[in-house]
């Protein structure tokens, strides 16, 4: 099967055929009007305002792409590329096992089935927000439960959020609390699409518990594995809201992810044009991370064919 | 059935008439109208009262989380969709009134007399951005220095009015699970648990944050706090490990739990601490230590004000309800049911102020009138307490060089400082 084989038997557009195209784009086009306006649009924007100094919400002079060399010449950006690094993939490495996992375990035909899946969805319909303070009382170290346990048990631990590394990894704990469900939902669908009859073939074949899962399951996981990945990776480069209530992107800037740098320059501090412009990268970022998975989804798609 | 339908499209006439005679004032305050809050109780009473007087003007509220306040003003009177009034706190005043979002008051206070400005407890000048008036106090907060009586006790000691007695005891009270004290370093929002400790004790030694151009500079009082906060959490060890990431909710909660024995804590949150039973008899309130001890250290006056947004439709009617509600009777009425501080000083002379009721509001009235400073407004306020807190991160929670730490800290907030960006 060659990719260019529609081309090549593609039989030349009758009128008919070239009015019909034009139709589709014209009940199309409000939708694409539509996205354009709600996408488009504020990157447009925040792309133009990148180019200007600004005081409060005022332009005042054109400075060109001056703010994004001072930006990447900036320790504290380096830094924060460097925590939205960690965040996102220690993030993604425990999400998406423990989706997987849990979608499993629910796919299977349990006592209180229904209320285990929703104590493990639980934390999935919190709001950031909330998670962010549930564990930031998780975790005080003056009167929060989870030092006091370590206590009891004779584990010295400090303060967990006073570390960098502590203060990462309860930030990164947080937010696979909360981000798992959502991994699990997309695996249980695609779990019970898998036709009953493949099991039972691959049984027949003598196929143990292990290999069912890796060419029966595994196999049906694929896609909606990626698009977990996907949609995870592009939260997780643009969270805002969790470290901002755990952490506030201490101690010492340590969890400072671009997201909340973003925020706090545009917001707190009023530096609209280099928030634009540290905002216009995290664009880019999102971009080329979503091109690279999309891209391994169709190289898979094709090996697959 | 026509004859009887007359009277109802007159009467609608009529309403519709003196509804287009009404001038309609909208204030965006935080103050939820529907709640129960004693301060949403007295903002709804000072309005009935005001539109009772003025009944050709309608006080519209628009409600508005407080976090989002100064954020708002700025947008929507960018936008140009701001409302008439609005409540902005103290701190952010500087940065609002440089974005251009206020309109100012000097053609309505033309006539307030030397006597009616003397009256304010805090400098009438406190809220006038370059020879212009923006906008008047509608409550008062301040720092309190709170302390666990229990705790105390059981130490053998008593409220420190120096701030080495203040390690002394925070010392002697350190037990396993209980600190004698946190400064809460955590940069989150705007840092205020850190501010609201150091800018008293960088005050309290004569020393100012900035010089006469506006520079922001590093003093030996500076230093000394620094060094105070890396002793306290080091070698004496009355401060937690935890002080690098303590806000001030969880500097709340754990002297509510009684793990720490002293806190300095704003007056807005006093209420909240004694509103407990479990601690409100255990719990004791004084002004700050100083130096010396011969007097307090000065205390943080701040609090939300009433300003005119400079698209304001109807100025002359909204100037009406700021006289309204910074009137001595109104300050009185937002004191006796909302516990707000007040903002006359002719409100204190009311018998109310004296009776047990009025206790704590008393004292901290009579410590605001002595000791009391307005916070310092400087530009972009939020960097730089964030600089200092993410410094002072540095110097207790690495063992960071203090004077060199400090000293980039200053520089950077001085480099970013300008309102271009």
């Amino acid at each position: 099967m060659s990719s260019q084989s529609p081309a090549l038997t593609r039989p030349s557009e009758s009128a008919q055929d070239r009015s019909e195209r034009h139709l589709a784009w014209l009940f199309l086009s409000p939708a694409l009007l539509l996205v354009a306006g709600i996408s488009a649009l504020p990157v447009a924007q925040a792309l133009f305002y990148s180019t200007f100094r600004t005081a409060y919400l005022e332009r005042t002079s054109f400075v060109g792409f001056l703010q994004y060399t001072e930006a990447l010449s900036d320790p504290r950006f380096l830094q924060n590329v460097v925590s939205t690094t960690a965040f996102t993939f220690w993030s993604l490495v425990f999400a998406i096992p423990l989706g997987t996992v849990a979608a499993i375990v629910l796919n299977q035909p349990i006592r209180f089935g229904v209320a285990f899946r929703t104590m493990l969805l639980l934390p999935w319909m919190m709001s950031q927000l909330v998670t962010g303070l549930l564990w930031s009382w998780l975790v005080n170290a003056l009167d929060g439960p989870v030092p006091y346990l370590l206590d009891v048990i004779g584990i010295a631990h400090g303060d967990l959020l006073s570390s960098r590394i502590g203060a990462m990894a309860v930030l990164v704990t947080a937010n696979v609390w909360h981000s798992y469900g959502f991994v699990t939902v997309l695996l249980l669908g695609a779990l019970q699409t898998i036709p009953r009859e493949l099991y039972e073939a691959a049984e027949c074949d003598g196929a143990g518990a292990w290999q069912c899962f890796r060419w029966v399951t595994l196999p049906f996981l694929f896609q909606p594995l990626m698009v977990a990945a996907i949609m995870q990776t592009l939260n997780d480069v643009n969270a805002v809201v969790l470290p901002l209530v755990l952490t506030g992107g201490g101690p010492f800037n340590a969890t400072e992810v671009l997201g909340l740098r973003v925020y706090k320059e545009a917001f707190e501090q009023w530096h609209i044009g280099p928030a634009a412009a540290v905002s216009f990268m995290m664009f880019i970022i999102n971009m080329v991370i979503s091109i690279g998975y999309i891209r391994l989804l169709k190289r898979r798609a094709g090996d697959s064919q | 059935m026509k004859l009887a339908a007359v009277p109802l499209i007159a009467g609608l006439m009529i309403s519709s008439a003196f509804a287009q005679q009404q001038t309609v004032v909208q204030y965006r305050t935080w103050l939820d109208p529907s709640s129960n809050n004693p301060r949403s109780v007295a903002q709804n009473q000072i309005v009935a009262e005001f539109e009772k007087r003025n009944p050709t003007i309608k006080i519209e509220l628009q409600l508005m989380a407080w976090q989002q306040m100064h954020t708002s003003i700025i947008r929507d009177a960018a936008a140009g969709t701001a409302p008439c009034l609005v409540r902005p706190y103290f701190e952010t005043m500087p940065e609002i009134v440089r974005s251009g979002a206020l309109a100012p008051l000097d053609r309505f206070v033309g006539d307030v007399t030397p006597a009616e400005k003397n009256d304010y407890l805090i400098d009438w000048n406190a809220t006038v951005f370059n020879g212009h008036k923006m906008s008047f106090p509608l409550e008062h907060r301040l720092l309190l220095l709170l302390y666990r009586k229990d705790l105390l006790e059981k130490a053998g000691k008593s409220v420190p009015k120096t701030w080495d007695e203040f390690a002394t005891v925070a010392k002697a009270v350190t037990a396993r699970g209980v600190y004698g004290s946190t400064v809460p370093l955590s940069a989150k929002g705007s840092a205020e648990g850190f501010y609201q400790w150091l800018f008293p004790f960088v005050w309290g030694s004569g020393d100012e944050f900035f010089d006469k151009n506006g520079k922001a500079v590093v003093t030996p009082g500076l230093l000394h706090a620094m060094h105070y906060l890396h002793d306290g959490a080091h070698g004496e060890g009355y401060l937690p490990p935890s002080i690098v990431s303590d806000d001030v909710e969880a500097m709340m909660s754990a002297f509510m739990a009684g793990r720490l024995a002293m806190i300095v804590l704003g007056s807005n949150r006093l209420s909240t601490v004694l509103q407990s039973n479990a601690v409100k008899d255990k719990v004791g309130v004084a002004t700050l230590p100083s130096p010396d001890g011969q007097k307090p250290s000065p205390t943080i006056v701040s609090g939300w004000q009433i300003a005119m947004t400079k698209d304001c439709k109807t100025p002359e009617a909204a100037w009406k309800f700021i006289q309204h509600i910074t009137s001595p009777e109104m300050t009185l009425l937002n004191s006796k049911i909302g516990g707000e501080l007040p903002i006359r000083k002719s409100a204190l002379s009311d018998p109310w102020f004296d009776s047990p009721e009025a206790r704590d509001t008393r004292f901290a009235a009579d410590y605001m009138a002595q000791r009391g400073r307005p916070q310092m407004l400087v530009p972009n306020f939020t960097l730089f307490v964030q600089s200092l807190a993410t410094a002072a991160q540095k110097i207790v929670g690495e063992d960071a060089p203090i004077e060199a730490t400090l000293r980039g800290a200053i520089d950077q907030y001085n480099t970013q400082a300008g309102t271009e960006h």
